[in-house]
């Protein structure tokens, strides 16, 4: 029993199990990924060499990635701020807990628990160049009708949109329940206080719903970053690469070029990316955060 | 102008229920009144409706000559303070006081100068950059406090504002309730179930109960002249023995007018008891006795032992008379045919023919 004891209070033994599986599920991929990002493997033929930096060298030569980088951020950007900000306007609309605003909480929350395949697929009927309702709706106020998915001009906003949707019933739910759990009584003290409706939006209510928002803001930018079921499932990228974001990129030199090499330079490229806005984000927000 | 008047006020929520039906209550200029009540009893939706948080069903409501029963929060010359404190947490003690001042459109001058004020009155002054969850509780309420003040209001509410404190701390806290009342010349409202926190501090008590007035009048007033049974057994610590009397009435005495030994010229009631518990209460110790009249609580200086026979004697000039509506009563035939009644009980003699001129009141 004794003995049992004294390995239990090990502190190392305790955290073998996490320690185990973030080694074999996350640590040791990554090293492999960057150990593959120096090699020229090809899966097909099977050959594989160390090149150095070469991969990465072919990666910022190659006009494409620039491409793909300037797509992601222009999406993560429009699907962050334009999702955030819309999440914040609902939630403010359907705080209530009248029976009305549950049920319009329910509507917006559905398309999140659908399956990205039905949502996807749903909206190209939707933006269907010829048969779509959208643009049957810009016909009927005399506006011109867009190609969507179909041109280059369009298909990133295309896939913005979709992806804002989907995500939006989350945001909204994270937003009521911030605001659900900021007490009555404060609201009570700023009416007492001769506040407004946009004082008390600005300085009470906007301030203790940071820390909610600044959660929303980092979850919203790691799943834009990596962004892929849309992508791949409305577009393939195309065209002309015009929707084509890091991710769904990666995964085409990896897994339909058979160049695992580059790939996994591309990933480490990303998750370099990543980091860095990470940090710039917690820096520069995380003072503008109000924790009780 | 300062006073405040309810009128005819009823407040029903959206699910029906009528918590205050036909209010009417007056609260005079300059006064420390305190609501009080047990929970449930309407003390808070009373306060509430001053303050413009609760709308009212019917009825209207003055402050001063002013009719404020349509009128904001903000707009009606009160000041609040809450019982969880209700202070911004995320800004400073300096923000949280500017806060409604600048709202109200009051130059930066003045603000400055009136910060100042409060802050040195509540001694807060060393944390004025300092953010609310730095501050333990006491201190918290204190911003509360100095919030309220710097609006210079002719009314203060307050709902509940030292239930969140520690016992020692809300004895501090009452002493400089009550100084402030009497610096800032404004009318107090004060809402509270603590009966000691009553006492204290009042000048005015208005007792509730099921959503009506029981009684209202001085601490010494409700305390000495009970104008019915509810505020005999509410008021007092602990409140008055009890006895019914069926078809009768009641009959009310204090704990600490029963006593061990007779007095000379007694004229009362006398039961044979035995101690069944003991309290100490430093100076004094609280007994129950089981008797004929029931459980008789007896406070008083003398050591006992649990298991102890005793006699007690209570004066007829300390007994209450309630009728069966539990309205005081000092009518002589309810009097004479309670105590004939109570002469009946077991191990109960009345000592006396008794002068019914000297009942109490």
């Amino acid at each position: 029993m004794c003995m049992v004891n004294k390995i239990i209070r090990n502190p190392y033994i305790l955290i073998a199990p996490a320690i185990i599986l973030v080694s074999v599920f996350s640590l040791y991929p990554i090293l492999f990924a960057v150990r593959v990002s120096f090699m020229n493997w090809d899966t097909v033929l099977g050959t594989k060499e160390y090149v150095g930096f070469k991969n990465y060298i072919n990666i910022f030569k190659d006009p494409v990635f620039w491409m793909v980088l300037r797509n992601t951020l222009i999406f993560a950007f429009f699907t962050v701020v334009i999702g955030i900000v819309l999440a914040f306007v609902i939630g403010i609309f359907l705080q209530k807990n009248r029976l009305s605003d549950n049920l319009v909480q329910s509507i917006i929350f559905t398309p999140n628990i659908l399956s990205a395949v039905s949502v996807t697929v749903m909206w190209m009927w939707l933006m269907d160049p010829n048969v779509g309702i959208l643009n049957f709706v810009l016909k009927w106020f005399g506006l011109p009708t867009l190609k969507w998915m179909m041109s280059p001009e369009t298909s990133l906003m295309s896939i913005i949109i979709v992806s804002i949707w989907k995500g939006l019933g989350y945001n909204v739910m994270i937003v009521i329940a911030g605001l659900q759990s900021i007490p009555r009584y404060i609201y009570e003290a700023a009416k007492l206080d001769k506040a407004g409706r946009w004082t008390t939006l600005f300085r009470i209510t906007l301030p203790l719903l940071s820390p909610t928002l600044f959660f929303l803001l980092i979850t919203s930018i790691i799943s834009s970053f990596s962004a892929f079921d849309v992508v791949s499932l409305m577009t393939k990228g195309g065209p002309e690469n015009s929707s084509n974001l890091i991710v769904y990129w990666i995964y085409q030199i990896g897994f339909l070029q058979f160049n695992i090499g580059k790939a996994s330079a591309g990933s480490i490229l990303f998750m370099i990316m990543v980091s860095i806005i990470a940090v710039i984000n917690y820096a520069f927000f995380n003072k503008k955060v109000h924790y009780q | 102008m300062s006073s405040i008047r309810l009128e005819k006020v009823t407040k029903t929520y959206s699910n029906g229920k009528t918590v205050i039906e036909n209010l009417e209550l007056e609260i005079k200029e300059r006064s420390f009144t305190v609501l009080l009540g047990p929970s449930g009893c309407g003390k808070t939706t009373a306060l509430r409706m001053i303050a413009g948080l609760e709308e009212v069903s019917a009825g209207q409501i003055y402050i001063g000559d002013r009719n404020v029963t349509k009128t904001e929060p903000g707009d009606r010359g009160i000041s609040m303070v809450f019982q969880n404190y209700a202070i911004y947490p995320h800004m400073t003690v300096r923000k949280n006081i500017e806060f409604g001042l600048k709202n109200m459109k009051i130059v930066k001058e003045e603000i400055a100068k009136r910060v100042t004020q409060v802050v040195n009155m509540v001694g807060l002054k060393d944390y004025l950059n300092a953010k609310p969850s730095m501050l333990s509780g006491g201190q918290r309420q204190r911003i509360a406090l100095s919030r309220a003040m710097s609006k210079k209001p002719q009314v203060f509410l307050m709902d509940e504002p030292l239930s969140n404190l520690d016992a020692k701390l809300r004895n501090q806290m009452r002493g400089e309730l009550i100084d402030l009342h009497r610096e800032l010349k404004s009318t107090f409202v004060f809402v509270t179930h603590d009966q000691i926190e009553a006492m204290t501090m009042a000048t005015n008590i208005v007792i509730f109960n099921n959503g009506s007035i029981m009684q209202q009048g001085t601490p010494k007033e409700v305390y000495e002249n009970p104008a019915n049974l509810f505020v005999a057994t509410f008021i007092g610590d602990p409140g008055m023995n009890t006895v019914e009397l069926p078809k009768i009435g009641t009959i009310g005495y204090r704990a600490h007018k029963v006593k061990l030994t007779k007095s000379a010229n007694f004229h009362g009631i006398q039961a044979a008891g035995m101690v069944m518990t003991k309290e100490m209460l430093g100076m004094d110790h609280l007994y129950r006795i089981a008797t004929g009249l029931g459980t008789v609580l007896m406070k008083c200086e003398e050591e006992l032992n649990i298991g102890e026979q005793v006699t007690l004697y209570i004066s007829e000039n300390d007994m209450y008379f309630f009728d069966v509506f539990e309205k005081r009563s000092r009518d002589m035939m309810l009097i004479e045919s309670a105590f004939h009644s109570l002469s009946l009980m077991e191990g109960v003699t009345v000592t006396s023919d008794h002068v019914i001129g000297n009942v109490h009141g």
